[in-house]
């Protein structure tokens, strides 16, 4: 089998630093496969060919549990998993085995650099649009409103809350746990366009974000300040425990009934 | 007064800062060391990437700190677009910090 040039097996974790170079603007396409896994080995084939189809984006092999630096790097949970990589920030990912959909996501990226005027001339070098974005700005900006108001309390992190990938998400996260406050997260490693978004969006230029009742509260250092001075429980009140929960219901109303369903739409024959 | 020469980004804080607050105290400490081997921080060759910065100044009166913040991150948006990866900030006014060493 002739060697393709932009197809990389890593065998140490040297050969990915030395392959892959966030840098330039090349598409790096990863694939995470295990040889325990039947649906990789039809996966590297299709990775292989498209390899040999697509030359300007560089495919990088990786046996994901060699390499468990990379793989929790890039968020694998599971096997086959194909990561797109642009200027050092995730752009694309196919779960599983299915490879229309990789052939898909591959030809998104495939593009020859023709247009663009690379002879060396620096000046302002307007960066390229990493993708074409997906929606509108108007979109965007609907979709960012009902994103920081579809939970009290909204944090805009790098990672999950069981897996944050900065430090300063994960302190975020101590302290709202620590506060017993119910919140709900989102990964802005996950979504470039967001990430970039929100940015203008808060008109605040790092993460993590917090965002209460559809406000923006701050970062990290405002919201360990409004801890500290008890402002942030404030705005809003902690959790409060089952059993408090519970006898402040059955107090609620001199007869308090609790059925299926709400009195105009009941959802059980007993509770009618 | 500092004898390590300092880099050309903690340069551009402390005058943008100075020149957009006339602090009354301002340190900036540079944590960068600390996050170089950050998967976000591979291929960055810069050592001014993350900045701890303390300011006490009486520009914050009657601002929240999101917006002591914000007037902050607004002030140095070049520098963020430059490079700057994250800043963690403490700012006070010269009556907080009274205050505060009175407790």
């Amino acid at each position: 089998m002739a060697a393709i040039s932009n197809y990389t097996v890593i065998g140490t974790d040297d050969d990915f630093s030395a392959v892959y170079q966030p840098t330039t603007s090349t598409v790096y396409a990863l694939n995470f496969w295990a040889a325990w896994a039947p649906p990789c080995v039809q996966m590297n084939d299709v990775f292989e060919e498209l390899a040999s189809k697509n030359s300007n984006i560089k495919f990088i092999k990786i046996e994901a549990e060699k390499f468990p630096d990379i793989s929790e790097e890039y968020e694998i949970a599971a096997v086959p998993s194909f990561v797109f990589v642009k200027e050092g920030k995730v752009v694309d990912r196919v779960e599983g085995a299915n490879p229309p959909e990789l052939s898909k996501t591959v030809a998104k990226y495939s593009k020859s650099p023709a247009s663009s005027a690379t002879n060396g001339t620096t000046a302002a070098s307007t960066p390229s649009v990493a993708a074409a974005p997906t929606m509108s700005a108007e979109e965007m900006n609907a979709r960012l409103k009902e994103l920081t108001s579809s939970s009290s309390v909204m944090v805009f992190i790098k990672g999950t809350p069981t897996a944050p990938r900065c430090q300063f998400s994960r302190q975020l996260l101590e302290i709202l746990t620590a506060q017993n406050i119910r919140f709900s997260s989102f990964n802005i490693l996950a979504d470039d366009e967001v990430r970039q978004a929100m940015k203008t969006f808060s008109d605040w230029p790092t993460f993590p974000q917090v965002y209460v009742k559809g406000e923006f509260v701050g970062g990290l250092d405002v919201v360990k300040e409004l801890v500290a001075t008890g402002e942030f429980q404030a705005l809003v009140p902690a959790e409060k425990d089952l059993k408090t929960r519970m006898d402040e219901l059955i107090h609620k109303a001199p007869v308090m009934i609790f059925i299926k369903g709400s009195p105009e739409t009941p959802r059980c024959g007993f509770s009618k | 007064m500092a004898s390590q020469q300092e880099g050309p980004v903690t340069t551009s804080i402390r005058s943008t800062l100075t020149e957009l607050l006339k602090p009354e105290a301002l340190e900036i400490i540079n944590d960068s060391a600390k996050h170089a081997h950050h998967s976000a921080m591979r291929g960055v060759d810069s050592k001014e990437t993350h900045f701890r910065v303390n300011v006490v100044s009486e520009a914050f009166a009657g601002k929240s700190t999101m917006q002591r913040h914000r007037l902050i991150y607004g002030a140095l948006s070049k520098d963020f677009e430059a490079g700057l990866h994250a800043l963690s900030l403490n700012t006070k006014t010269p009556a907080e910090v009274a205050k505060a060493s009175e407790a």
